[in-house]
């Protein structure tokens, strides 16, 4: 399995950043609430890159840039968001469980770390099928306290499914402990008490994070039962209940140059220095976001203007087929 | 332990003679763990075990005729034949379950309320290891630094397979150093050892160091539960290497067969003698054992109300009395500290403490069980389950334990929960976060669910849960929790339902922000609708209702959710069974279509009750 290059993270990463962007430019047609996955770019495209033809993902509540970057059609996602005709799931399904069943994403739960239990029931079934796709199951270091989450480990590791559990973890440590409300002293020691290979990687360091996420992948693509990764990085500032809309968005001089505070470990910001470094030209980069940053905005701009999703007839979509 | 095991083994002959019936687990191939463990114990230490509790609770102190009557169902029984094997109760010996890991973090809310160098110790099996709840609880005790004693009776055996059929992981002590916690792991089948690395772990927990791990290695001598045929040991018997150690010490053998030989004579005799003579368990006292006060029979404490207060206020008002009054009341939930998303426990922390409240990992099924935990010991606890829909995931911990406790205990225990949830649609969060579940709430006897829809009768259910031995779920409805408007009757129970507009033609019940709908629905239609505020969910209250309807001949019935399995469904049941001959027309049900609550605004709009629905449904049965 060959590493991942740090040119082919670049597009998912932009894609992931910039649809978040629009979103928080287009913050007053959300109702409810939302979660954006800036600063979590790297993971993203992480499985974009090492994903193949029938790999399946469940993901959380903080789907955004997952989906964005695995290549969803992003007009199709805003239309649910924003509760539009069009939308991927008719409207029926919004932020909280946004999904795309053509990129391998077929449901999102926002149960903390329900996904992780249906991953490993997708990774079993596709094992009895003979098939060699693998599941990835993605959530915070919060759904870490959810005791379902250790019995999907346990199940995972005892018949040996397929699946790479992505930990990605925002949170401050607190003494010697993962976090204020967990008292392990390390996240990968629960995977690993399963006798689950467990690493810990940098979510700021996208090529050395796609290289594992690719390592990983492999492993449990040859049949070596499932992986355990967390992924750790820096909460983004502005992450609160809700998103701050006025954040700062990402300046591509600015993150050439090195960047300030958060901008300085900004997963994106260290891409586009390393692939600086490497000889790309920023105008090839810039090029590049430009055209993704304009898709975004259409998107958005054309969602928006489409009518509110229509009501569905009686009990439509309640029941499969008959 | 020949005590232990002269029980166990007349309750077994017994069994194979069908005279007692039931799912009976035994623990006989145990007994050095409890001998070794119980009796270091104190007076104020308490003690929790699963299904295959008898020896825990001899050895702990409990009775052993009254155990043997529990057995054997009879009145005398520890439980008075309500609780059975699987769910014996008593004051030291505190709580056994039929659910695998059940007990876990209700021993872990017990030690919470203890006094200080006291211990909570819980025995499980290998196969509770496995649970989510375990690892939620160890996570949870090792933060919280409980004094609890987690003793793992590992026999290799999770029901009629094998633990590597349950696992890759080969020992439960694994688990403990991960978190932290002191661990050890000893031959369960010597008492001395185990004795000696139990003295460790207490001294340890009792000096504040937080929880201890002891995985004791047993061997599971008889069958699963009496009566199944699949494999068990046949060698390890721990009275035999006791009995070959005190031989060793120079006991005669021929002295040992004695002390065995009464023991199992004594048991057999004063089982014989329950089976023969004490009276079965009655039912008649069945239906008062459900609750400890019948819904509505304690006086409400009086609060000092706010001209102007909302609900969240009103409910933080009352919640922070109650704290002021009772050092008992201590809140646990997800952002506590903070507030949570609707800021209702913002500064509690700041006034009472840490100890106080706190904040829990995301952890429902099993700070549920935490919270049933400080019920039992004593503690009023306030459990903050963010939202009705996530309560699904603390099911076991209400359902099969709050629910139950009192009425499996015999009356003897009782559970002063409140549990504190927002409810309802309408902030287009979609189908997890968005339901009102009061139907499963009223399905199962033993819990209380308040629903009020004025920030007065908030405060009064807060009040009244807070005060109130049962659980009591308090359920806010999420559309009304700024809103300030009282009603008529405001100061009354929060038990009963309350007319809150009289009228001649309809009888209309409903509550929280459907009640809001329908008073303005019906408002221009002169004194045509009774209009009934439901208040108490579960259970149902019917008498209001009633008087209403004899006066009326209709009934109307107004929720959110869909109609099926829905408290509506219970009113219009109850309702047409009791007034049948004064209805005029069959019951109307107003609700929201079959469907997951979608989270586009259009189609969430489609899918909520609205005035305009109500108003039109009501003047169709008035013919209008």
């Amino acid at each position: 399995m060959s590493a991942a290059s740090p040119r082919a993270m670049l597009e998912p990463m932009l894609r992931a950043r910039r649809f978040d962007e629009a979103l928080l430019d287009h913050a007053v047609l959300v109702e409810g609430v939302y979660h954006v996955s800036i600063g979590l770019e790297a993971t993203a495209a992480a499985l974009a890159v090492t994903r193949r033809e029938g790999d399946q993902a469940m993901l959380n509540h903080r789907n955004h840039g997952v989906l964005a970057a695995l290549g969803s059609d992003p007009e199709t996602m805003f239309g649910e968001i924003f509760g539009r005709d069009g939308g991927a799931q008719r409207g029926r399904a919004g932020t909280l469980h946004l999904a795309d069943p053509t990129v391998g994403v077929p449901y999102t739960s926002a149960m903390v770390g329900g996904g992780a239990a249906l991953a490993v029931g997708i990774g079993f079934a596709r094992r009895l099928s003979g098939s060699e796709a693998i599941t990835f199951a993605f959530f915070g270091d919060g759904a870490m306290g959810e005791g379902a989450l250790h019995e999907s480990l346990n199940l995972a590791a005892l018949w040996s499914v397929p699946v790479v559990f992505v930990c990605e973890n925002n949170s401050e440590r607190d003494g010697q402990r993962a976090n204020a409300l967990q008292a392990a002293h390390e996240l990968t020691d629960l995977a690993a008490v399963h006798q689950i290979p467990a690493e810990v990687v940098d979510a700021h360091d996208p090529v050395e994070l796609a290289e594992r996420f690719a390592a990983a992948a492999g492993a449990v693509r040859a049949g070596g039962g499932p992986h355990f990764l967390e992924a750790r990085s820096a909460p983004w500032p502005g992450n609160g209940f809700m998103p701050d809309p006025a954040a700062p968005r990402f300046d591509l001089v600015a993150a050439a140059a090195g960047g300030e505070g958060w901008a300085a470990v900004d997963p994106l910001g260290q891409l586009v220095r390393r692939l600086l470094g490497e000889g790309t030209g920023l105008a090839e980069i810039a090029s590049l976001d430009d055209a993704v940053r304009a898709e975004m905005q259409r998107a958005a701009t054309r969602a928006a203007a489409r009518p509110v999703a229509p009501p569905p007839a009686a009990t439509e979509n309640v029941w499969g087929a008959a | 332990m020949s005590r232990l095991r002269a029980f166990e083994e007349s309750v077994a002959t017994a069994h194979a003679e069908g005279e007692l019936p039931g799912l009976l687990h035994l623990s006989i191939g145990g007994e050095a763990v409890a001998a070794g463990t119980i009796p270091l114990l104190r007076e104020e230490d308490r003690v929790f075990s699963g299904h295959r509790a008898h020896g825990h609770f001899l050895a702990a102190g409990s009775d052993p005729r009254a155990l043997a009557a529990e057995l054997a169902g009879r009145e005398t029984g520890l439980c008075r034949g309500r609780g059975g094997s699987m769910h014996l109760m008593d004051e030291r010996a505190v709580l056994a379950t039929g659910v695998v890991g059940g007990s876990l973090p209700v021993a872990v809310g017990t030690s919470l309320a203890l006094a200080r160098g006291a211990v909570a110790v819980v025995f499980f099996g290998d196969g509770a290891v496995q649970t989510g709840t375990f690892h939620e609880t160890l996570n949870m005790a090792a933060l919280w630094k409980a004094p609890v004693l987690f003793v793992c009776e590992n026999n290799g055996w999770v029901e009629f397979s094998s633990r590597d059929e349950h696992t890759p992981v080969d020992t439960v002590a694994s688990y403990g150093p991960l978190y932290g916690i002191t661990t050890r792991s000893v031959d369960g089948g010597d008492v001395e050892a185990v004795t000696g690395a139990t003295a460790e772990l207490l001294d340890g927990i009792r000096a504040g160091d937080g929880p201890g791990l002891l995985e004791c290695a047993v061997v599971r001598l008889r069958p699963h539960y009496e009566g199944d045929f699949r494999p068990h040991e046949a060698e390890g018997d721990p009275l035999l290497k006791l009995e070959a150690t005190l031989s060793g010490l120079g006991a005669e053998p021929a002295e040992l067969e004695v002390v065995r030989n009464r023991e199992l004579e004594t048991a057999g005799e004063r089982l014989r003698e329950v089976l023969d003579h004490d009276p079965a368990a009655d039912p008649a006292a069945d239906r008062s054992l459900v609750f400890a006060a019948p819904p509505g029979s304690l006086a409400v404490p009086a609060g000092k109300p706010k001209a102007g207060e909302n609900m969240v206020q009103a409910a933080r008002a009352a919640l922070a009395e109650a704290m002021e009054a009772d050092p008992g009341v201590v809140v646990l939930g997800e952002d506590a500290v903070a507030g949570g998303p609707f800021a209702l426990t913002r500064n509690l922390e700041g006034r009472f403490g840490a100890e106080r409240v706190r904040n829990t990992p995301i952890s429902e099924a099993s700070f549920m069980g935490v919270g049933v935990g400080l019920a039992l010991a004593g503690a009023r606890p306030f459990v903050d389950v963010m939202f009705d829909d996530f309560v699904t995931l603390a099911s076991d911990q209400l359902f099969n334990h709050a629910a139950k406790i009192h009425f499996m205990s015999g009356g003897r225990r009782s559970v002063p929960l409140t549990v504190w949830t927002i409810a309802g649609a309408g902030t287009r969060w979609g189908a997890q976060h968005s339901q009102r579940l009061d139907g499963w709430f009223a399905q199962v006897p033993g819990l209380k669910l308040l629903a009020p829809s004025t920030p007065a009768m908030m405060r009064a259910s807060v009040a009244a849960a807070l005060a109130d031995p049962d659980p009591v779920v308090v359920l806010a409805d999420r559309e009304l929790l700024y809103r300030r408007d009282g009603l008529p009757g405001d100061g009354g129970s929060p038990w009963r339902p309350r007319v809150v507009r009289e009228g001649t033609e309809l009888t209309l019940v409903t509550s929280g922000r459907c009640l809001w709908l329908a008073l303005e629905a019906t408002a221009d239609l002169g004194d045509a609708v009774e209009v009934i505020d439901l208040q108490l969910a579960a259970p149902l209250e019917p008498g209001p209702i009633r008087e209403s309807v004899a006066k009326t001949s209709r009934l109307a019935i107004v929720h959110d959710e869909a109609a099926c399995g829905a408290i509506g469904a219970q009113l219009a049941a109850t309702l047409t069974e009791e007034c049948f001959w004064d209805l005029d027309a069959p019951p109307l049900r107003i609700a929201s279509p079959p469907t997951p609550v979608p989270a586009a605004a259009s189609l969430e709009d489609a899918y909520m009750v609205d005035a305009e629905t109500i108003r039109r449904r009501v003047e169709e049965v008035l013919g209008r």
